[in-house]
């Protein structure tokens, strides 16, 4: 890491961009990001949000946020961040607009508009260069409309459309899409991994991107209490549980070039990750689905063989 | 008019400084959004609308317009982006066309939603399945109900002002909603037309500049687009785009007062053409309305009196001015080129629902579907169009249905092409 | 749910209602909800609360409250109240029998995939809850006429939706979804400030010497605090400052 004046959990700023009182549910991993995120972005931001659980956040007469907002549809908030920064460039250019009032522009999405239905609107944003953040807070399905599978839910994850069967007893048999190494080939200037229980990474991450022009694209894991069945509390619990078994990898591309920020020294088995949620409960209860744990466990052995090599 | 013809006008009918120039649709509105001093091209290509971003393309990356064009992924990002930044405060231009048009739609609601003013010019073409290339309407009416105004050319020249007409009425902050200016696929895209080309100057003067409300600022944040998810409220808000849309229709005749003295050629929200004693109206709207006013000519030699109604704004439709132009007239013949299906034309039912309160309504009010997909509509169609009209006014019955014009030379090159098609 | 012997012509939201629930107290003020809205004379209120609540108006409202969450927590061990309310309103309008209740409390659970002991809570949790109430008749209900119908103006700029007060969900108090309320022990406390940094709502501030202050206004109750305080030196207590 190159010199950050972000130490120690003491140095997190105080600021504080995220106020109380939103109607997202208690203990919420996404709400948790947002509002770390936003401290370390720090002030004149628009946030261009596509539909999911976050866009609760500002519903009319209400928004949590001291920053700007602009929903846009399901598909294309990249596309809105587009419109917006060129429309700031242009005014500024032309003498319209004092500079003063120039802004960061965040794209913040869910995990299905990221990987689903608007992957086609990410890719051109990036591929274009566009300057702006894209925050993409993944609980790992469509969780506004109650907890669907999207394609970054996991393998052996129980959805409301993968519920496990005798005929799929692991539940959800899609793998999880790469979306780092999508993003990643595209060569942004900068793409990482964060996690709300690794606090100080984060804020050095995105400390790092604010140096860059161009695509700063952030992917955080973000647990969800009510579709990954935990309680409330333990949220941030599980978003470290998730680094410790080595299932969430912390790490960051610039210019496409990798570097893992936190490699465990030892990872914790994966099954003391999944037995704790009930959208994996079925491969524990009634009998124990070993081949399936196995293959989650393998698939994490390969990745960070390959990192520790 | 003033000024000549020019000597020499290149592709893109750049040239020197004479005022009159040929152009095509596509050259026509690409001039226009540089006159409007448009700052935002967000574009994707789609047939027949290429020609009008590979122009603004040429001008931006040659500096002759300050402004920035973009290519985006698709229609739907690009009616996104186009929206975000009018939002923003930018003047903005886009246009698309037919699928194009109907992959973006979710957003042409959304940009009406959000009160974000641009103009969008659809170069029509009829909507697939089958695919086809040439003009309908069914893709620009489509749009009928998203909050957009409708603007529909019948000349290139149309094409050109009602851009700059447009921008004006949609920027006003009595109305603050997008436009979309119409102009037919190949018969005006890519059809040379003599034209006024306006001087910037004047142009600078008929269009103040853009002063977006609530625009997303460092020092004054603001929450846009965001859900109103309490019922009255809902309702309440989108009864004011439709109270805005309204106030549209005199927003326009002031317009079109200030752009007749600046630019000497007037406007109303309707065409009337050889009205005053006519039985019969025709009522078209686009670029085949030049057919239809063809047709009247010949009918009037032959002493029929009819006339045609060409409608300029559809969205706010001109109710009062269409009221006023077929009051006590016999018979209305709606030729709507563009079909509802399981109904018939888009466009009759409105102009039925205009008149029917009125003691002097028509008697009989046709639904005629023409010219889907292109097809010409030849002079005896209209003619036959005329005679099923006069006929059921004068046995006092009505239309069991939509006529459909279809000439006996057109059924057998379908019979012929049908026939290669089975192999039979 | 709609049922009647005769056909119900009332659809969507029930402007007219003659039983009200209300799973929460704070709810009842809250602009965007307004569940007293339309109650007439002679209606009956039951809010779930540990608490006697007071309402001003409508005057002759049958008020009752019981602590439904304290029964949730005793049977479940959670405060799901979805069965425990419709026991209560089973009981309140006199028209549901209990082994309807426990029938219906089964079959919609079972749908739900919930596993057996569960749902066995649920019916014990109903059965509590439907023997904690009486059934309630209605006395002449009275209800005033409807709203007249108005014209709308055009707002201008002010009917455009977009939003200019910024942060202002401060204004809605969240703080009544807590079941459990989280307490600082300034014994335990190192003021290190990781309650802080790890509250998903900022809802935790620090003072001048680095101690959390909870904002007990809009705190939740998820509670992520009390589990990342190195220390343990958050507490959490049965919420009792809402109700």
């Amino acid at each position: 890491m190159s010199i950050t004046k972000y130490r120690t959990l003491k140095d997190v700023p105080k600021e504080e961009f995220l106020v109380a009182g939103t109607p997202l549910c208690a203990g919420c991993g996404a709400l948790l990001v947002i509002r770390l995120f936003h401290k370390a972005l720090g002030g004149n931001v628009v946030w261009v949000n596509a539909a999911g659980c976050v866009t609760l956040m500002a519903t009319f007469p209400y928004t949590p946020l001291r920053s700007s907002w602009f929903y846009t549809a399901m598909s294309s908030a990249p596309a809105g961040a587009q419109g917006i920064r060129d429309a700031l460039d242009i005014l500024i250019k032309k003498g319209k607009l004092d500079p003063a009032e120039n802004l960061k522009v965040v794209v913040i999405t869910g995990d299905g508009a990221a990987s689903d239905i608007g992957l086609q609107s990410a890719s051109g944003a990036i591929h274009r260069g566009l300057d702006f953040f894209y925050l993409c807070v993944d609980n790992e399905a469509y969780g506004n409309t109650g907890f669907q599978a999207s394609s970054l839910s996991p393998i052996g994850s129980g959805t409301a459309t993968t519920k496990p069967t005798h005929l799929y007893p692991a539940g959800n048999v899609l793998p999880k899409k790469d979306l780092f190494e999508i993003w990643r080939s595209h060569r942004p200037p900068y793409v990482a991994t964060i996690s709300p229980s690794h606090v100080v990474d984060m804020l050095r991450k995105v400390e790092k991107a604010l140096s860059f022009k161009g695509p700063k694209l952030f992917l955080a894991l973000c647990p969800c209490p009510t579709g990954w069945g935990i309680e409330p509390s333990e949220s941030v619990q599980l978003a470290r549980l998730a680094v410790e078994t080595g299932i969430w990898p912390l790490k960051e591309a610039v210019y496409g070039e990798v570097t893992h920020t936190h490699i465990p020294s030892k990872r914790r088995p994966v099954e003391d990750y999944l037995k704790v949620q009930r959208r994996f409960a079925h491969l524990f209860k009634p009998i124990k689905n070993e081949a399936v744990i196995a293959e989650i466990q393998k698939q994490v052995d390969e990745y960070w063989s390959k990192v520790e090599r | 008019m003033h000024g000549r013809v020019s000597e020499k006008s290149d592709k893109n009918g750049e040239g020197d400084h004479m005022v009159l120039k040929m152009l095509t649709g596509s050259q026509a509105v690409a001039w226009a959004a540089r006159l409007a001093r448009a700052e935002y091209i967000p574009a994707y290509p789609i047939t027949p609308q290429t020609e009008i971003i590979e122009i603004l393309s040429e001008w931006v990356r040659k500096g002759e317009m300050e402004a920035i064009f973009v290519q985006m992924e698709s229609e739907h990002s690009l009616l996104t982006a186009a929206g975000t930044a009018a939002a923003t405060g930018a003047r903005v231009f886009t246009a698309t066309s037919s699928q194009g048009l109907l992959y973006g739609f979710e957003m042409l609601y959304s940009i009406a939603g959000w009160r974000a003013p641009l103009v969008l010019v659809n170069v029509a073409r009829a909507l697939a399945a089958p695919i086809t290339l040439e003009p309908d309407h069914n893709d620009v009416l489509a749009a009928r109900d998203s909050g957009f105004l409708q603007f529909h050319a019948e000349s290139v020249q149309e094409a050109l002002d009602f851009v700059l007409l447009a921008y004006r009425v949609a920027e006003d902050n009595r109305v603050l909603l997008p436009a979309i200016v119409n102009i037919d696929g190949f018969h005006l895209s890519f059809t040379r037309e003599r034209v006024d080309l306006p001087e910037q100057s004047t142009v600078d003067e008929f269009l103040p500049e853009y002063k977006p409300v609530n625009p997303i600022r460092a020092s004054e944040p603001v929450a846009k687009g965001i859900p109103v998810l309490i019922p009255p409220l809902y309702s309440f808000f989108k009864y004011q785009m439709h109270m805005a849309s309204r106030n549209a229709l005199n927003v326009f005749r002031e317009a079109a007062k200030d752009f007749e003295k600046m630019f000497s050629r007037s406007y109303a929200t309707v065409e009337e053409y050889m009205l005053d004693d006519a039985d019969t109206v025709i009522v078209m709207s686009n670029s085949f309305a030049a057919v239809g006013k063809q047709a009247v000519n010949a009918m009037r030699e032959e002493g029929r009196k009819v006339g045609l109604l060409r409608i300029r704004l559809f969205r706010p439709f001109p109710t009062d001015d269409i009221v006023k132009s077929l009051r006590g007239k016999k018979c209305v013949v709606v030729v709507d080129q563009n079909i509802s299906i399981g109904k018939g034309g888009i466009i009759c039912p409105e102009i039925a629902e205009a008149l029917y309160h009125l003691e002097d309504r028509p008697k009989v009010i046709l639904p005629v579907i023409a010219g889907l997909g292109g097809k010409s509509i030849s002079l005896e169609e209209f003619r036959h169009a005329v005679r099923v009209a006069e006929r059921l006014a004068s046995l006092k019955a009505g239309p069991d249905g939509p006529l459909l014009l279809f000439r006996e030379d057109e059924a057998m090159l379908v019979d012929s092409l049908l026939k290669i098609a089975s192999g039979g | 749910m709609r049922l009647s012997d005769a056909p119900i012509l009332e659809r969507g939201h029930i402007f007219n209602p003659s039983y009200v629930l209300v799973t929460a107290p704070s709810l009842l003020f809250d602009p965007t909800v307004k569940p007293l809205e339309g109650m007439a004379d002679g209606s009956v209120l039951f809010v779930n609360s540990s608490k006697e609540v007071q309402i001003v108006q409508p005057k002759k409202v049958h008020t009752i409250y019981r602590d439904i969450t304290e029964l949730a927590l005793k049977h479940i061990g959670r405060d799901i109240l979805s069965a425990a309310m419709g026991a209560v309103a089973c009981k309140l309008s006199g028209l549901i029998s209990l082994q309807s209740l426990v029938d219906s409390v089964e079959e919609e659970l079972a749908e739900l995939g919930l596993a057996a002991d569960l749902i066995e809570k649920n019916v014990q949790l109903a059965k509590e809850c439907y023997s904690s109430v009486e059934s309630i008749s209605l006395r002449g209900l009275d209800y005033k006429p409807s709203h007249k119908v108005v014209e709308v103006q055009y707002m201008g700029e002010r009917g455009i939706p977009d939003l200019l007060s910024m942060g202002n969900t401060i204004l809605r108090k969240t703080g009544s979804w807590r079941v459990f309320t989280p307490i600082v022990d300034k014994n335990l406390c190192t003021a290190c400030g990781i309650c802080y940094i790890y509250c998903p709502e900022a809802c935790i501030s620090l003072d001048e010497q680095g101690y959390p202050v909870i904002n007990y206004n809009n705190c939740k109750g998820c509670l992520v605090c009390t589990v990342e305080c190195p220390r343990r030196a958050i507490k959490t207590e049965r919420e009792t400052i809402w109700s």
